[in-house]
């Protein structure tokens, strides 16, 4: 097993907070200096927690599979002809999890989903004949399937919970702000990471950031949304999500 | 900054801090000693949380741990209070 740094540095921490705390006690008979000791073993303790949950793997493989299954899903679209933005869907409107929905002819902004829709490719999701699309897993489906989110519906609420898990968790970006407007809620995030826009999926579902964004909104609201629209800007990325219904 | 690397930061500068503070107090008492340094672990971590599912797990059983010995201090001190 390859180790990384903050194992390699916890160990020595806790070696040496050992040694020092035990010198200082019973040699020394320093308590500043025995608890300096303690100190030092508790650090080293997190450093190794630290160490444990970071990747140790080649991130190039992830990243090898992640571009294959995103080429594949573009294929797809782009096979198919379609053109309208995702649906996002939280778990009580559909089968197996929260999953996005891509609809074959535009998307309708006053799309209802009556009853729950069924875990298949090809789906009827509404009263019209018309109301046909497909449903796909999202990076966002399994960041909010893997994280348990309990519903809201203050805009504070879901701030914090989007922080929590992209700013802090995943560390895709370093802060995220949210405003609502007219059932549109913007959301700002700073220093954002994975927000390239290179594959024609990314037209239809967004960024790799803004399919969790919105996922996550979705899952805690308990109504599907709609990508609206996605900007970068320098040092950010602005994404305007709809709630429909 | 990384979030975890801002975690250990701030674990390691309030650590530092509460030490020095004490001793130039005098403080002689290695159990208050320890168990500030608990209270703190607890306070920061909870602020900087949540972590990655192993390291938050990890996180967990240290605080167990540390959440024990700090029982075992509070019935010790019980216990010479008493008789």
């Amino acid at each position: 097993m390859k180790v990384n740094a903050y194992i390699t540095i916890g160990f020595c921490m806790i070696i040496f907070g050992s040694l020092f705390g035990t010198v200082s006690y019973f040699v020394l008979s320093s308590t500043p200096l025995t608890s300096l000791g303690v100190s030092a073993i508790i650090i080293g303790c997190v450093l190794i927690a630290i160490g444990i949950g970071s990747p140790i793997g080649p991130p190039d493989i992830s990243n090898l599979m992640f571009e294959s299954s995103l080429e594949n899903i573009s294929a797809l679209i782009e096979e198919m002809g379609l053109k309208s933005n995702a649906i996002y869907l939280p778990s009580s409107m559909v089968e197996k999890g929260p999953l996005a929905l891509i609809p074959l002819k535009n998307t309708p902004l006053d799309a209802k989903i009556t009853s729950k829709i069924p875990r298949r490719f090809i789906v009827k999701y509404g009263r019209g004949t018309e109301d046909l699309g497909i449903l796909i897993a999202t990076p966002g489906s399994i960041v909010a399937r893997n994280n348990e989110i309990a519903t809201t519906s203050t805009i504070s609420d879901i701030e914090g919970l989007l922080n929590s898990i992209i700013a802090n968790k995943m560390e895709l970006a370093d802060k995220i702000y949210v405003e609502e407007s007219d059932n549109t809620l913007i959301i700002e995030a700073l220093k954002p990471k994975f927000c390239e826009h290179q594959l024609l999926a990314n037209k239809t579902l967004g960024s790799i950031l803004t399919t969790i964004i919105a996922s996550i909104i979705a899952e805690a609201s308990g109504k599907p949304i709609m990508l609206h629209n996605e900007e970068k800007r320098r040092g950010k990325m602005i994404v305007k999500l709809k709630f429909l219904g | 900054m990384k979030p975890h690397d801002r975690y250990l930061l701030s674990l390691a500068a309030v650590f530092t801090l509460t030490i020095v503070v004490f001793s130039m107090y005098g403080e002689n008492r290695l159990d208050l000693y320890f168990s500030l340094l608990v209270l703190e672990y607890f306070i920061i971590t909870s602020l900087h949380s949540p972590f990655k599912n192993k390291t938050e797990k990890m996180l967990n059983c240290l605080g167990f741990v540390l959440f024990a010995i700090f029982i075992y201090i509070v019935i010790n001190r019980i216990l010479s209070i008493l008789f």
